[in-house]
């Protein structure tokens, strides 16, 4: 199964709905800045909202770190709306919601169910150049979380600025002192 | 009561006899005595620290131990930063050697220790002239703080090349920090990969350097 690390954004063109108005979305949008590409099921559901609104909660963050948040749903622009109509918490949400309803960013990405109409949940992180430089893809249960997503796009910004020499620092409180290892023993 | 390495486990188990063979075997190279002064606060971190280092010193007649508790004699808590326990220096007959390891230095921070050790002991591998003519041309007092994981290999070698350069140019001090074991450290800078290596207090540099990237970096403050 081949990956999808570093393959570059193809030619797109789909409508967004962003707080009360809609217009078209292109691979130019997502140019020049780092773009997160959020895929859920559909609208009208539960999950969905509650990732949402996650990632709503966390925008600051996101826009900190110089990235926009595009989600992207199988349905059209106007069930966007009409999904932040009925619903307080998506009228909120402050980000484009891209409306897929061909399938076409969906198949871009691997992630449609074409049976079912439906994307996986699914995230893509874009550099400014428009290539992915991670991605994970949940079946349809399994929610995701913002704030690990943010710690994901903070990595990559880093690695970008500064080359891969550094380590990740997970520590946990409490962990055993390393049994130590002299394989930089050339250097001595 | 003054604290003293014989109320301490004289072996570790973090040395298994492997580790034990390859350091007694760099640790035959050492031309001069050396000194490891540790002050040990009343943790777990600092008694396993006393064994570790009660263990390494068994390994080279050259070696010696001495323990101290903080506000035990003010000059070496401020030499070594008794803030930051448990913390060991490096001495020589002529005095402070400037490389501090605050930490249990085990994983990938062994090489450094025992560079460290080889270093003050007079039997470290030679640098070349440009090297030492860089280190030459840092002019201004410069304490180096880097912190690491005890796993990052990039780490490992980024505090290799600090001791070396604190040992070679006197205005230079380099400590070595798991930073695991200082959250506050960890907060204040923000600290989430790793090396992260503080400068002076103030400056924070993010990443693994070479010997010429880190006298560079050095120079120009």
């Amino acid at each position: 199964m081949a990956h999808m690390i570093n393959k570059e954004l193809e030619p797109f063109s789909v409508m967004g709905y962003r707080c009360g108005d809609s217009r078209p979305y292109t691979q130019e949008d997502l140019l020049g800045h780092w773009s997160v590409l959020f895929f859920y099921p559909a609208d009208f559901t539960f999950v969905c909202p509650t990732e949402l609104k996650d990632l709503s909660e966390q925008y600051e963050g996101f826009q900190a770190e110089d990235c926009e948040i595009y989600s992207v749903s199988e349905d059209t622009h106007f069930v966007h709306k009409a999904w932040a109509d009925a619903s307080d918490t998506i009228k909120a949400i402050p980000f484009p919601m891209l409306a897929d309803p061909a399938g076409v960013l969906a198949r871009q990405f691997g992630v449609l169910l074409e049976e079912e109409g439906q994307a996986l949940r699914a995230t893509f992180l874009l550099n400014p150049q428009g290539r992915i430089v991670l991605y994970e893809i949940h079946d349809l249960g399994i929610g995701r979380s913002a704030q690990e997503l943010l710690r994901k796009l903070q990595a990559a910004r880093f690695v970008a600025e500064h080359g891969d020499q550094v380590c990740p620092a997970h520590w946990h409180p409490g962990e055993e002192t390393l049994t130590p290892s002299l394989d930089l023993v050339g250097l001595l | 009561m003054p604290l003293q390495p014989k109320n301490y486990p004289g072996k570790s188990p973090l040395i298994a006899p492997e580790l034990e063979s390859q350091l007694g075997q760099l640790l035959a190279k050492l031309e001069a005595p050396v000194t490891l002064v540790c002050l040990l606060g009343e943790d777990g971190k600092s008694a396993e620290m006393a064994a570790f280092v009660n263990h390494i010193a068994g390994l080279s007649p050259q070696l010696s131990c001495k323990f101290l508790a903080p506000g035990e004699d003010p000059d070496t808590d401020e030499a070594l930063d008794a803030s930051l326990l448990p913390a060991t220096g490096v001495y020589t007959e002529a005095g402070f050697g400037r490389m501090v390891f605050h930490g249990v230095p085990g994983g990938k921070e062994i090489t450094g220790f025992a560079g460290a050790l080889l270093n003050a002991g007079g039997a470290a591998k030679p640098l070349d002239k440009p090297t030492l003519k860089d280190i030459a041309k840092i002019r201004k007092p410069v304490d180096i703080r880097v912190c690491v994981s005890l796993a990052c290999h990039h780490c490992a070698q980024l505090v290799m090349s600090a001791q070396r350069v604190a040992w070679e140019n006197p205005l230079v001090t380099a400590h070595m920090i798991d930073a695991n074991l200082y959250p506050e450290l960890v907060k204040r800078y923000q600290i989430q990969r790793v090396p992260l290596t503080v400068l002076n207090g103030d400056k924070t540099v993010p990443g693994g350097k070479t010997m010429a990237e880190l006298t560079t970096l050095l120079a120009k403050l």
